[in-house]
């Protein structure tokens, strides 16, 4: 399909869209947590998939070249948002809008789970966001990022063993 | 891609504390959705005004030989990549094997000139200092010059001791470290990096 695209074949690249928009989208969603935001982002990770395809080595999933795009993307994109005055807190994701209580503490719970993994430095925080939020599986991860599987291992739990500390620590009153 | 699910045995090794991953798990399955019907028409509207990718020499090389000519000069070019890399391994280790002489006074390569040019100095002076047990022409090759020409070859040569100085500093930089700071840093070039002009077009 990329050897299309890079034939000049744009409908093999809208198929591409087609295929990967949801869990591109997702992985968008749980790092922004604003549909809108995520659906800019993901389709500024396509485009920028589409200009770079011809780097692409092709070792790996090319949905996993494209969620690794996105989710730089996105966190670079979040902390564009964090730098810029937020005039309206984030509305929780699922949460039931029946009870303004739980919505609200839904929201806030959820808000600090995605700020924890942006605060995560590299390369734990690449390797949590595509397991967690890509879905990708260790292997996938390990072949896109060009890492042994151990490292990409000891990367996730390091990462998760900081994430618990953070969001301990933001549990705690 | 289907969603999977953490299981802590794919990290192996010891137990994991499952509190952050948990935590993550139901995070994600709330936020959950896919994206508009338009989402696509929106990326390829796009698309439409993005300069066209460029095949680059990675991708040129993973192209499927569309004819025999294609293959051919895929081939052709792959030797010729592969000539110029061995050619510039080798440049590289004649130029070390050289840098690496040069510093060492006592090493082979410089010894056999030093012990070659005295010598026909030294046949004439031994053929006229009444020692007839010296052979007059083997004698350069079987001399006992070299080992004394060692000290005179370092003070001969005074390039020679300083950059010796200097070798110990270029030893170490050959041996580096390959392991947590370079697998830590993804490479860049093939990964693009994302760039602010890509904006997103409009959703009427």
């Amino acid at each position: 399909m990329a050897d299309a695209v890079l034939d000049g074949d744009r409908d093999a690249f809208r198929i591409l869209v087609e295929r990967e928009q949801g869990v591109v989208y997702r992985a968008c969603l749980r790092i922004m947590g604003r549909p809108h935001d995520a659906e800019d982002v993901a389709q500024e990770s396509f485009v920028i998939a589409y200009r770079s395809l011809g780097s692409w080595r092709g070792d790996g999933p090319l949905g996993a070249w494209l969620l690794r795009i996105a989710t730089r993307q996105a966190f670079r994109r979040l902390g564009q948002r964090r730098d810029a005055v937020e005039l309206s807190p984030d509305l929780p994701i699922g949460a039931p809008r029946s009870d303004p209580l739980a919505a609200t503490l839904a929201g806030e719970r959820q808000r600090s789970v995605r700020l924890a993994v942006a605060a995560l430095g590299e390369p734990y925080r690449e390797v949590v966001a595509l397991r967690f939020f890509g879905e990708l599986t260790l292997d996938e991860i390990a072949s896109v990022t060009q890492r042994p599987l151990n490292t990409v291992k000891t990367h996730l739990r390091r990462g998760l063993e900081r994430l618990r500390g953070t969001l301990a620590a933001e549990a705690t009153p | 891609m289907s969603r999977r699910d953490f299981d802590p045995s794919e990290l192996g090794g010891e137990p994991l504390d499952r509190e952050a991953a948990d935590e993550l798990q139901r995070y994600a399955r709330l936020a959950d959705g896919d994206a508009s019907p338009a989402f696509a028409d929106r990326v390829m509207a796009a698309v439409e005004q993005a300069p066209p990718p460029r095949r680059g020499f990675l991708a040129w090389l993973r192209l499927p030989s569309a004819g025999p000519m294609r293959g051919l000069a895929q081939a052709v070019v792959l030797a010729g990549a592969l000539a110029l890399m061995a050619g510039g391994m080798l440049a590289a280790g004649e130029l070390a094997r050289w840098l690496r002489g040069s510093n060492l006074g006592g090493s082979p390569s410089p010894a056999p000139s030093e012990s070659f040019v005295p010598s026909p100095s030294v046949s004439p002076e031994g053929s006229a200092s009444d020692d007839p047990a010296s052979p007059s022409e083997s004698e350069p090759e079987a001399s006992p010059q070299p080992s004394g020409s060692v000290p005179g070859s370092a003070s001969a040569n005074p390039s020679a001791v300083g950059s010796a100085a200097s070798s110990p500093s270029e030893t170490p930089d050959d041996s580096g470290s390959p392991d947590e700071s370079e697998t830590a840093t993804p490479s860049q070039t093939e990964t693009p990096e994302p760039t602010p002009s890509a904006t997103p077009t409009q959703s009427p």
